[in-house]
């Protein structure tokens, strides 16, 4: 029984780790109604600076802790110059080019950060002492404190994101552009700023979830961008694209998924989530909370 | 009226009796190559001729159906796969397999057709992505059978051997198949995909089964994309699951962006250029993906419609192809 806990809890934390990736593109998509694929370069860009800010201040107990808020400004301001120079000029183009344009950017980005930090792999070798410590063991499993943190902060993001777009002006605003973009740039409101600041939040987050990533496991080329593509599509779509709430159930949905297949068939994990997508697009085209007619 | 204009238009190129003679210099020149240059380069030249096929099959759901998909590695990578398992394990001819390879490639291409055309629009491309990486991922982890990530390796019949052999066979099934292509894109089918593409919500109305159509363009396509497979297994000497991914996948995509996806010879001109760049910068740079990167951006920042979409609107009356760019598509994004 002991084993199945220790799946349950590693889908969970599996899940808020899809969640904080997912979240940033979802928030994008429901918005710009871009589907910004080099977002999991932003995601992987994100855990070399946490790594490469981190190593700066290394020895301070402090360092981790200054590395995540660095490390979401930098991406932030790299998401923003990316949106002034590339993304402005895609939003009226038909999406297919604006998938291939942002897969063009995962390959410059990849090679990028191999000519940036090399091919060696980075890691912090000296963790911030609450972390690895044992938040309990049920049975002979022991659970670490990192596994709370990247929940924990997977929590915060999802209340912060509903409550920034429900209960604030700027995020009333950013529905309102939403849905009816025209009405919106009649009130007087500078559309393209929302669009820019939307853009550079998505990849504030993306950097986010780098920083988390960073806290757990390893920064390696070729193993942060690319393999968690499918992973965060197949979370989007059984969501329902531009779906807050679908996209934590359908992180939650993966990560237990992947977790727990894993206990009948070692190797099938992947393969698992692929078969769920499938059958959840097929009884429901639009995903779990996606509307029919939000898009084409 | 968009739509009617479709049936009453002519088919140019290879219409009159006069453009036909086009092809003589043409396929001269391609005789003629593997004699001009040295061996490294006739291997590149029948790289580009396999990648050709390639880039049709994509083009086939992209340029003439408007679904783009990001998946078409998989039925590449699985006739690659059946071709040589076959090989191994039955020991029958050479040419036997091939022809199994090419239909299990079609087959996969069905089982994801038939789910995949249930959706439209960007679903359609997340759900021939996951197909790719479910098809990566099976040829992965299953190392009995496929031999993981170490790939599979076949070596082609004697008489297959030589570079210049192996160019004259690719030749001598691409060329064929190329004409084939130019045939179904012009048929009635052909047209009725164009129509789907144009306006998908009209096209029921005038009697077309949009569903129907999509799923036989989408096998089409994969045996398209299994025909380049089975002929880039023995020239590649061996498969590994790379082959049936998302990155293989994206080749597809680029060289079918590149060379003009609404335009017959397009692809082929994409597949072209995309090969000789990957041999040349190779050459250069290790940083080829870097270089690629930039290079889609700019084609689709400043050249709408690829190099010979870019070309066909510089010169007026030229004609390249007959697909032309999609007018009522154009999503009113903000």
């Amino acid at each position: 029984m002991d084993i199945v806990m220790a799946q349950i809890v590693s889908g969970l934390v599996r899940g808020s780790f899809l969640f904080l990736v997912t979240i940033g593109l979802t928030l994008i998509y429901g918005v710009l109604s871009v589907l910004n694929v080099a977002h999991v370069s932003f995601y992987m860009l994100g855990a070399y600076f946490a790594c490469t800010f981190w190593k700066i201040m290394q020895g301070y107990g402090f360092s981790y802790w200054v590395a995540i808020p660095l490390t979401c400004l930098t991406m932030g301001t790299i998401g923003l110059i990316i949106e002034v120079v590339l993304m402005r000029r895609l939003y009226t183009r038909i999406q297919g080019e604006v998938l291939l344009a942002t897969f063009a950017l995962i390959y410059i980005f990849s090679d990028a950060a191999k000519l940036t930090w090399g091919i060696q792999a980075y890691s912090m070798s000296d963790k911030p002492e609450i972390l690895t410590k044992s938040l309990g063991t049920i049975g002979l499993v022991s659970y670490p404190v990192s596994i709370a943190f990247t929940m924990g902060i997977a929590v915060l993001v999802g209340v912060g994101l509903w409550f920034w777009l429900h209960r604030t002006k700027f995020g009333k605003i950013v529905r309102a552009t939403q849905s009816d973009r025209e009405m919106v740039s009649a009130l007087g409101i500078p559309v393209p700023l929302i669009y820019t600041s939307v853009f550079a939040i998505s990849a504030l987050l993306a950097g986010l979830a780098g920083a988390v990533w960073v806290a757990t496991g390893i920064v390696q080329p070729g193993r942060l961008d690319m393999p968690m593509l499918p992973q965060v599509f197949c979370t989007m779509v059984i969501g329902g694209m531009g779906s807050l709430v679908g996209t934590a159930a359908a992180a939650l949905i993966v990560g237990e998924v992947f977790a727990l297949s894993i206990l009948i068939a070692p190797k099938a994990g992947m393969v698992a989530i692929f078969v769920v997508t499938a059958l959840i697009l097929i009884i429901l085209p639009w995903g779990l909370f996606g509307t029919k007619g939000r898009l084409e | 009226m968009r739509i009617m204009s479709f049936f009453g238009k002519t088919v140019p190129f290879f219409s009159s009796r006069q453009a036909r003679w086009l092809l003589v210099p043409f396929v001269a020149v391609l005789v003629l190559i593997p004699f001009l240059v040295e061996e490294f380069w006739v291997h590149v030249v029948t790289e580009m001729a396999i990648m050709s096929l390639f880039a049709l099959s994509f083009n086939l759901l992209f340029g003439y159906l408007g679904c783009l998909s990001f998946g078409q590695a998989a039925y590449l990578g699985v006739a690659g796969y059946s071709l040589i398992l076959m090989h191994m394990h039955t020991h029958l001819n050479f040419v036997l397999c091939l022809i199994a390879g090419v239909l299990i490639g079609g087959l996969w291409a069905l089982i994801a057709g038939y789910f995949c055309t249930r959706l439209s629009g960007i679903y359609f491309a997340i759900m021939t992505l996951v197909v790719a990486e479910a098809t990566f991922y099976i040829t992965f982890e299953w190392y009995s059978f496929t031999n993981g990530p170490n790939g599979l390796q076949i070596m082609p019949p004697a008489i297959l051997r030589g570079a210049l052999n192996y160019y004259f066979y690719t030749l001598a099934i691409v060329i064929p198949a190329i004409v084939a292509y130019w045939f179904l894109v012009n048929s009635p089918f052909g047209r009725s995909l164009q129509c789907i593409r144009d306006n998908p919500d009209k096209t029921p109305y005038i009697g077309i089964l949009v569903r129907k159509h999509m799923l036989i363009a989408f096998v089409i396509a994969g045996l398209y994309a299994a025909l380049a497979g089975v002929l880039w297994a023995p020239f590649n000497r061996g498969v590994s699951p790379w082959y049936c991914g998302m990155m293989k996948s994206g080749d597809a995509v680029f060289m079918g962006i590149l060379g003009g996806v609404y335009t017959f010879a397009g692809p082929i001109v994409g597949a072209v250029i995309w090969t000789f760049l990957d041999a040349f910068v190779s050459r250069i740079t290790e940083y080829w993906p870097l270089t690629i990167g930039f290079i889609i951006l700019l084609v689709i920042l400043f050249m709408r419609g690829g190099i010979l979409g870019t070309l066909k609107e510089k010169i007026k009356g030229s004609r390249w192809g007959q697909a032309e760019k999609p007018v009522s598509r154009e999503e009113a994004a903000p």
